[in-house]
């Protein structure tokens, strides 16, 4: 540690720098080995790029789009992208029917996809979370009635619940927020449990127990942090389909209802002109399809840097055969076992 | 095994009053079925008159118990949109799903086996990373968007399929595709994830040793261990398909299902349509769910029905 700590700045008292000093190089150390580990992983830094981007455009959207994606201008209808002939350079991805402008639109329809997207992430992530934290940590009754109700909740068909409730209570973005998180949380239960399980019969837990640490603490401190790595991997994954759900229920005309704008509603709007205007439908499709597929490629390297078993199947090369295989060091108590991933896209509602 | 089998159905029926349930605690109790099916102009005695044709004004058990006696009969009502029986509309549908949901999953099985197997043998090799992109791309484009891709492409564009409806087998050509790319994407990580596994068995090297052909290693040892778990995953694309993306790949195709028809009933407000077809799917899921437990201890003898 030869780097001189910075001086304190903010003029509070002084700390010891060499503490200051080895706080920030873990942390350092940390984001390096973050950003080494997904440059290896070339398709998960490019989903990762646009997805930031994404958060970028949609947050600034007013300074970035060119133009109010409500602007109508009837004089300005169906003009195809500025590459076609008949575009223009004043709308780059064209006009839609009422001459608003389609790359405005794009931009700002990020905004519901991503608001959709981490609003049911995080009310389903934490619901489901807490129900798999007790029913595993508790077991017993508690574990038996938490799980049934899953069990009985993911043999509903979703989908066709989810479009009653939206026909009956009128949809907006906060109803399909709420239904989609009703459909949502099951999955996170269901893997929390399953972790919850495996992590709980560690030493580390008994002697937390043993020394008297409260259950509260030994769920907060010694088994939560345990289990965040499936559980990080399934939000993102969770992320991907909630924008998928999201868009089809706007295109049902369920979901996103104008004078809002979703990419789904776009793709809606845009199927009446499909013959002679197809740059309508196929700009929002692009943009829900990238979206989704950086999400899941995100995913697909969170689990493999977060699932050694999922690493060795990525990379495993004839010469390594079997010494790893599912019953080899990583015995199938380990709370990274294949088993419980499968879970994730097998337990994944139907929607 | 008898109380296996009770157990199962008894879950099964629990799914079944449960969906039921929220159906018309969300119908009845939270939105207001009257003013949805009417035209605002109605007047009062108007409404009094079809709430009491519907049995609206009764007490919520009531309802439900008039609607249990009359779904055991297979007697749901008479649709307010066509003015005949609801189950004769959901019979003449359903067949339609099934033909549509049974092509998909068989172009699916068809695809994404072999493909699967070909991406597990040499895993990391090129060949698997675009194989594994592929699938990734396939399951994360949305179903309604690719549907309609393909009828301006392979509709309008070349001509070669039908754009929409119900009719000769070129009519079913798209929206199976359709309906079958994200489960192609799905079962082909799953079949090559499994065949990895099995791939690095000790069995395997022991058969490689003696001197099996690989192809019949493969095959015949290795493919059929992995069955399981791909077949699970089938009776779940067929569930997730009746249950949910029939829905919006019917609508887009404007293909005469089950699917279909749950939005037009949405949209003509036909509650007693939408409440059985609702009912129907849900008991078809719980069927598929208890076939395909049957399904397990039929293939493998290694699962217990006690434990």
């Amino acid at each position: 540690m030869s780097v001189t700590a910075p001086p304190d700045q903010l003029g509070g008292p002084t700390v010891d720098p060499v503490v200051v000093d080895s706080v920030q190089g873990a942390r350092g150390r940390a984001v390096k080995s973050f950003l080494e580990d997904i440059w290896r992983d070339k398709a998960a830094t490019i989903g990762l790029l646009f997805l930031l981007i994404l958060v970028f455009t949609a947050v600034f959207a007013p300074l970035i789009a060119p133009y109010d994606p409500a602007a109508q201008s009837l004089a300005d209808r169906l003009m195809p992208p500025s590459w076609m002939d008949g575009g223009s350079t004043s709308h780059l991805l064209g006009t839609d029917n009422l001459g608003r402008d389609v790359l405005s639109r794009l931009i700002y329809g990020g905004r519901v996809s991503l608001l959709v997207g981490s609003a049911v992430v995080a009310i389903a992530g934490t619901a489901g979370v807490l129900a798999g934290l007790f029913a595993g940590y508790r077991g017993g009754r508690t574990d038996t009635t938490i799980m049934r109700i899953v069990d009985t909740q993911v043999a509903f068909p979703g989908l066709l619940l989810a479009l009653v409730i939206l026909a009956v209570v009128g949809p907006s973005v906060s109803t399909v927020i709420l239904v989609l998180s009703l459909n949502g949380w099951l999955v996170y239960a269901r893997v929390t449990r399953g972790a919850v399980l495996s992590v709980k019969q560690r030493g580390y837990v008994d002697a937390a127990e043993m020394v008297g640490a409260k259950s509260t603490r030994v769920v907060r401190r010694h088994i939560f942090p345990g289990i965040t790595a499936p559980l990080i991997t399934l939000a993102v994954l969770e992320f991907a389909r909630i924008i998928l759900a999201e868009a089809a229920l706007s295109f049902l005309g369920l979901g996103i209802q104008p004078p809002q704008n979703s990419w789904g509603l776009d793709v809606a709007i845009g199927r009446e002109y499909l013959f002679n205007a197809p740059w309508l439908v196929i700009f929002p499709g692009i943009a829900i399809s990238l979206t989704v597929l950086s999400a899941n490629m995100v995913a697909s390297w969170l689990r493999v840097r977060t699932n050694p078993l999922a690493r060795e199947k990525r990379f495993a090369q004839d010469t390594m055969k079997h010494d790893l295989g599912s019953d080899g060091i990583l015995g199938s108590g380990d709370a990274f076992t294949d088993d419980m991933y499968a879970e994730e896209t097998e337990g994944a509602a139907t929607l | 095994m008898g109380k296996f089998i009770l157990q199962r159905v008894a879950q099964g029926v629990i799914v079944v009053i449960g969906v039921v349930l929220v159906v018309f605690v969300v119908t009845r109790l939270v939105g207001d079925p009257v003013s949805l099916m009417l035209p605002l102009e109605a007047t009062p005695e108007e409404r009094a008159a079809f709430e009491a044709t519907l049995g609206l004004d009764q007490p919520l058990l009531v309802q439900l118990g008039d609607f249990a006696a009359g779904a055991v009969r297979l007697d749901f009502g008479d649709s307010l949109w066509q003015g005949r029986a609801a189950f004769e509309i959901i019979a003449e549908a359903l067949p339609k799903t099934f033909i549509l949901v049974l092509a998909a999953l068989s172009v699916a099985v068809v695809v994404a086996i072999p493909v699967g197997i070909y991406a597990s043998l040499k895993p990391g090799s090129w060949i698997d990373r675009t194989l594994v992109g592929g699938s990734l791309l396939g399951l994360s484009i949305p179903q309604f968007w690719l549907g309609l891709m393909l009828i301006l492409f392979f509709g309008v564009k070349l001509g070669w399929f039908p754009t929409s409806g119900y009719g000769s087998w070129k009519h079913i050509v798209l929206p199976a595709v359709t309906l079958a790319l994200p489960a192609i994407g799905r079962l082909v990580m799953m079949v090559r994830s499994t065949m990895i596994d099995e791939l690095h068995a000790p069995y395997v090297e022991t058969s490689q040793a003696k001197g099996m052909p690989r192809w019949r290693t493969v095959f015949m040892h290795a493919f059929r261990n992995a069955s399981i778990p791909v077949a699970t995953l089938v009776g779940w694309e067929f569930i997730r398909a009746m249950a949910g993306y029939a829905v919006v790949v019917e609508t887009v195709f404007a293909w005469p299902g089950i699917g279909f028809m749950s939005i037009q009933a949405i949209n003509q407000q036909d509650l007693i349509l939408l409440q059985a077809i609702v009912f129907v799917v849900a008991i078809i899921v719980v069927a598929i769910n208890i076939g395909m437990d049957f399904l397990y201890m039929g293939i493998d003898p290694r699962i217990k029905v006690n434990s």
